[in-house]
C-alpha cells in the first residue's frame, strides 16, 4: 500500500496536477461508459423478457376466451362433424394455454389451480373425440352437465383474466408486481378445486414416451388401489426377517415408514435401499448405486439373473418386453403374464450389474398396483381383428395383448408386430370393438429398443 | 490520499463488474429439446439441487420432477416443469448450467427416475428447510426427509 501510494506520488511529481486532474477525468468518464453500457444492457434483457411475459399472457387469454366460446358452441349442436372439430379446436387451444401459463411468473398455487383446470378440459374433449369417432354410445346428460362444469370454470377463468388485463393496460402494473397483483386478482375470483371432482382427474399426455426405454405403456397411470395386495399388515420386524431370508443376508437395518402414495417400510440391505409394501409385504423398489466399471457379462445371463431374483420374490409369470444397456448396467423391463395374454401394466423394471451381473435397481410400481388375475375373453378372431389392419403391414408375430388406456382401464387387444419397408410397428386392435387402439414404431437404438 | 482509495474503490468496482458480466454471459444457455437432452436436463437440475446429497437424494429430486411431469397440477414436459418460473431456485440463479463432474452419479439418478424409481412416493415438493421460510412448504405433509431435503406432499 505504502509502495503504491510512493509511485503515485511520484507519477504525480512526474507530470504535474494538470494532467494527473485528466487521468482521473479519463477514468471516471471511462467507468461511467462502462456503467451506462451495463445499464443499457440490463434494460434490453429486462425488456426482452417482459415481452415474453407479454406475449405468453396475452396469448394466454386469447386462448381461454378462445376455448370459452367453442365450450359455449359445443353446448348448443347438436351435429357430430361439428361437434367433433370444435372438440379439436378446444383440445388444441386447452394445450396450448397450458404451454403460455408455464411460461408466466405467477405464484404456484395459481398456476397448479389454473392447470389443473386446463388439463381437465384437454383431457375431456380429447375422450369425447375418441368416443364420438369410434361411435360409442354416450351418456348426454353426464356430457352436458361435465361441459357445464368445465364452462364455468373456464368462464370464471376468462373473468379473472380480464379484470387482469384491465388492470395491467390501465394501471400499468409491471411484471415485478404482477406477481403479488396477478395473483390477488386471480384469486379472489377463482374458487377453490373441487376435492370431489380432482380425485378423477387423469393426465394421459404426458410428452416424455420417446425417451423411456421400457417399451409402449410405461406411462401408464396407476391405479388408486394396489390391486396386487392383500390386506394383511405386516410389522416392521416381519419385514426385516423377510429380508434377510430373501437377501441371504444379515445385514438388515430398518430406516423408517413411508405414507406417500402407498404405506411402505424402507430397510438398508448391506449397501441397497430396499422398499416393501406394508400391505402384504411385497418388494416395491430397490435401490443401489455401485459404479459399474466394466462389463463382464452377456445380456443372456444379466436377464437370467434379473429372473432368478424376481422368482425369489414369487414373481415368475413374467416375460421381459425391453431393455436397455448404458453405463455397463442392463435395464429390463418385465410385464406380467396371464393365460399367455401379456399384461403391460403389471410393469417391473430391474438394472442388472453387468460385471459382477447383481442386481441393481428394482422397480415393480406397476406390477404392485396392477396386478391381479383377469377375466380374459376375447370376443373377435385373430382373422378378424387382422382384417382391420393396413394390408402391406408383414405381420411376423400375433398374440393377445391387455393394454391400459387414457382412463386407467385395460382393454384386451390382438397385438401384431410388423413391418413396412424397414420400419417395425406394433398395432393393437381391441378384440370387442375391433378399433385400433395404438400404435408403435419401434427404433432399435444403441441402448434398446424404443417404442414410440 | 482520499483520491487513491476512491481510484481504488472504483478500479475495484470495475473488475467485480467485469468478472460478474462474464459470469451473466456464460449463463445464456439454449437447450434443444431431443430424447438425450432430457436426460441431460434432468440430470443438470438434480446436479443443481442435490450434487452433495446421497444417491437416493439425487433419485429423489429427479422423481419430484417425474411426479410432477404425470401430475395434472403441473406441465407435462421435463423441460415445462423445470422451467417453470419461481419453482426451483437453482434455475432463477442459473446453478442449473453448472458443469457435470466427470464421475459424478447425477446420470445414472436422472436415468432411474426416468424409469419410474421413486424413494419419495410420489412426493410433489420438495425443500431445505433451513433455507426456506415459505409457511406454504411447512404446511405440506413430509413424506420423508433425505439429506437435506424434505420430500412432501398435499395434505
Amino acid at each position: 500500500m505504502e509502495k503504491f501510494e510512493k509511485l503515485v506520488i511520484r507519477i504525480k511529481e512526474k507530470l504535474g496536477d494538470k494532467k494527473v486532474g485528466i487521468i482521473y477525468f479519463a477514468i471516471i468518464a471511462i467507468i461511467t461508459l462502462f456503467f451506462m453500457n451495463i445499464l443499457k444492457g440490463y434494460k434490453i434483457e429486462r425488456q426482452e423478457r417482459e415481452d415474453s411475459y407479454n406475449k405468453a399472457l396475452y396469448n394466454f387469454i386469447g386462448d381461454i376466451s378462445n376455448i370459452k366460446n367453442e365450450m359455449l358452441k359445443l353446448k348448443i349442436t347438436t351435429n357430430d362433424t361439428y361437434t367433433l372439430t370444435t372438440l379439436a379446436s378446444v383440445f388444441a387451444k386447452a394445450n396450448s394455454s397450458i404451454s403460455n401459463l408455464s411460461t408466466l411468473p405467477l405464484s404456484p398455487n395459481i398456476t397448479e389451480k389454473i392447470n389443473m383446470y386446463l388439463t381437465q378440459t384437454s383431457d375431456y374433449s380429447y375422450t369425447l373425440m375418441r368416443a364420438i369417432l369410434n361411435s360409442q354410445e354416450l351418456k348426454e346428460d353426464d356430457i352436458r352437465q361435465n361441459i357445464d362444469l368445465l364452462y364455468n370454470k373456464i368462464d370464471e377463468l376468462d373473468k379473472a383474466l380480464n379484470s387482469l388485463y384491465i388492470q395491467i393496460n390501465e394501471k400499468g402494473i409491471k411484471w415485478n408486481e404482477l406477481k403479488e397483483e396477478g395473483d390477488n386478482i386471480l384469486n379472489d375470483q377463482i374458487t377453490d378445486i373441487d376435492s370431489t371432482t380432482s380425485g378423477k382427474i387423469i393426465k394421459p399426455f404426458t410428452d416424455y414416451e420417446g425417451i423411456i426405454y421400457d417399451g409402449a405403456f410405461s406411462n401408464h397411470i396407476l391405479s388408486l388401489k394396489p390391486k396386487s395386495l392383500s390386506d394383511r399388515i405386516i410389522s416392521q420386524e416381519e419385514g426385516e426377517s423377510l429380508l434377510k431370508d430373501k437377501f441371504e443376508t444379515m445385514n438388515v437395518q430398518f430406516i423408517e415408514e413411508l405414507n406417500g402414495q402407498i404405506e411402505l417400510y424402507k430397510y438398508k440391505v448391506d449397501e441397497n435401499e430396499v422398499y416393501i409394501t406394508k400391505q402384504d409385504g411385497k418388494l416395491y423398489q430397490m435401490i443401489g448405486n455401485r459404479k459399474v466399471e466394466e462389463k463382464k457379462i452377456e445380456s443372456k445371463e444379466a436377464i437370467d439373473n434379473a429372473k432368478e431374483f424376481l422368482k425369489k420374490w414369487n414373481i415368475e409369470s413374467i416375460e421381459q418386453t425391453y431393455y436397455q444397456e448404458m453405463d455397463n448396467t442392463l435395464t429390463i423391463s418385465f410385464a406380467a403374464i396371464q393365460d399367455n395374454v401379456i399384461c403391460y401394466s403389471d410393469l417391473i423394471k430391474v438394472k442388472v450389474a453387468l460385471d459382477n451381473g447383481k442386481i441393481l435397481m428394482v422397480e415393480a410400481n406397476g406390477y404392485i398396483f396392477n396386478n391381479h388375475l383377469r377375466v380374459i375373453n376375447p370376443v373377435n378372431t385373430e382373422q378378424t381383428a387382422k382384417e382391420k389392419i393396413n394390408p402391406n403391414l408383414n405381420i411376423e408375430k400375433t398374440r393377445l395383448a391387455l393394454i391400459p388406456t387414457e382412463s386407467k382401464d385395460e382393454v384386451l387387444c390382438y397385438e401384431f408386430l410388423g413391418s413396412i419397408e424397414d420400419k417395425k410397428f406394433l398395432v393393437y386392435i381391441n378384440t370387442a370393438s375391433l378399433i385400433t387402439e395404438k400404435i408403435y414404431i419401434l427404433l432399435d437404438t444403441q441402448g434398446g429398443t424404443l417404442a414410440i | 490520499m482520499k483520491k487513491i482509495a476512491i481510484c481504488l474503490f472504483l478500479c475495484l468496482l470495475l473488475i467485480a463488474t467485469i468478472v460478474y458480466s462474464k459470469e451473466a454471459q456464460s449463463s445464456i444457455y439454449t437447450d434443444v429439446p431431443s430424447s438425450d437432452n432430457m436426460v441431460e436436463l434432468l440430470a443438470r437440475l438434480i446436479n443443481a439441487e442435490a450434487r452433495g446429497e446421497s444417491y437416493s437424494g439425487q433419485v429423489a429430486v429427479g422423481a419430484v420432477i417425474m411426479n410432477r411431469v404425470k401430475s395434472p397440477l403441473f406441465p407435462n414436459t421435463i423441460a415445462g416443469v423445470i422451467y417453470s418460473p419461481g419453482q426451483f431456485s437453482s434455475v432463477a440463479d442459473g446453478q442449473i448450467n453448472l458443469p457435470i463432474e466427470e464421475d459424478s452419479s447425477v446420470y445414472m439418478a436422472a436415468q432411474d427416475a426416468i424409469n419410474g424409481v421413486d424413494p419419495t412416493s410420489g412426493a410433489l415438493y420438495f425443500y431445505n428447510p433451513s433455507k426456506t421460510k415459505s409457511k406454504w412448504l411447512f404446511s405440506l405433509q413430509t413424506v420423508t426427509t433425505i439429506g437435506k431435503h424434505v420430500f412432501a406432499k398435499e395434505r
